[in-house]
């Protein structure tokens, strides 16, 4: 199975990991789709391999996230042209005897937020047929940051808090957490979680955000760094458009 | 718990720069696609799992 955690569409039929299996399993039966939640589709896409493995349904499971951010990116608009970057990651993910696995993971939507992050032109509320120099904008990336930040200020210490509660744990248990490169305001956002400097990946100025490829860039960086060893317990957390949170817990 | 491993992982970053107060960000070139860079990340992982495409059922 090959599972495209990705936000954006090359094109609007077919899915991302359509495309990409014409080039690495042409010839092969091996199914492809797309899960998207924005920002945070690497996780949602991880855990749904999960199940399907832990069923036994699946032996391994290949997940490709990446996005191209800068093919929607409005000049007009600093905060958003100026944060974001294209790449792309790739995670197999295999069947195992109990040394690792998820422990637990939480979604929850926000949808006061669903305008705060959006592309309101190009699929059917604005086809491409209807775009005119008068409505060019709205085929744009368009970002209130201000807005996002005070949501996500606002609900995401009680969602992550209840996150770790569902598992009886605390910060102090988690060895590592890989948060989602969201802007520059990921220091105030971890302050807000209790999450010491140490204990987490900050990329933002390096790379900017890489939409669903920034959690697992991050991630793949922390364990080629050696931030992140076996048997660890790693938390992937992140906000995406919608406003989705997204968090899971695995034993790495 | 439910059982699953990372058994492979693989990056892929557009060679083309651009700089905004001294901050990188990485933009695809003309006709190139993320399709491009998702190969050489799958590839990576692919290899450091020891696996084959077909192996992913």
């Amino acid at each position: 199975m090959i599972i495209g955690g990705t936000a954006t569409p090359l094109q609007a039929i077919p899915c991302n990991a359509a495309l990409l299996h014409e080039r690495i399993a042409k010839g092969t039966s091996i199914p492809a789709f797309d899960i998207n939640s924005s920002c945070t589709s690497f996780i949602t896409a991880f855990d749904m391999a999960s199940y399907l493995i832990d069923s036994g349904n699946y032996k391994n499971i290949l997940i490709f996230s990446g996005d191209t951010a800068s093919g929607a990116l409005n000049p007009n608009q600093k905060e958003s042209y100026e944060l974001f970057s294209d790449a792309a990651t790739a995670f197999v993910v295999s069947a195992c005897n109990g040394e690792s696995g998820v422990i637990h993971s939480k979604q929850h939507t926000y949808s006061e937020g669903v305008h705060d992050t959006e592309i309101r032109g190009g699929c059917g509320l604005l086809t491409a047929f209807k775009m005119t120099a008068e409505n060019k904008e709205d085929y744009y990336f368009d970002m209130k940051g201000k807005r996002v930040l005070k949501l996500t200020a606002t609900k995401m210490p009680e969602f992550f808090n209840n996150f770790l509660k569902d598992m009886g744990m605390t910060v102090n248990d988690i060895d590592f957490l890989i948060p989602h490169q969201a802007s520059k305001a990921l220091k105030l956002i971890m302050e807000r979680l209790n999450v010491p400097k140490e204990k987490y990946i900050d990329r933002v100025s390096e790379w900017g955000n890489m939409i669903s490829a920034a959690v697992p860039m991050a991630l793949y960086t922390a364990v080629n760094e050696g931030k992140i060893k076996r048997g660890d317990k790693v938390a992937l957390c992140g906000t995406a458009a919608g406003l989705t949170f997204n968090a899971l817990c695995m034993v790495y | 718990m439910r059982n699953i491993k990372i058994t492979g992982c693989g990056a892929a970053l557009p060679e083309n720069t651009v700089y905004f107060g001294g901050q990188t960000r990485y933009r695809l070139k003309d006709g190139q696609t993320i399709l491009d860079l998702a190969e050489k990340a799958v590839k990576e992982a692919l290899e450091k799992s020891g696996l084959a495409i077909k192996d992913m059922i």
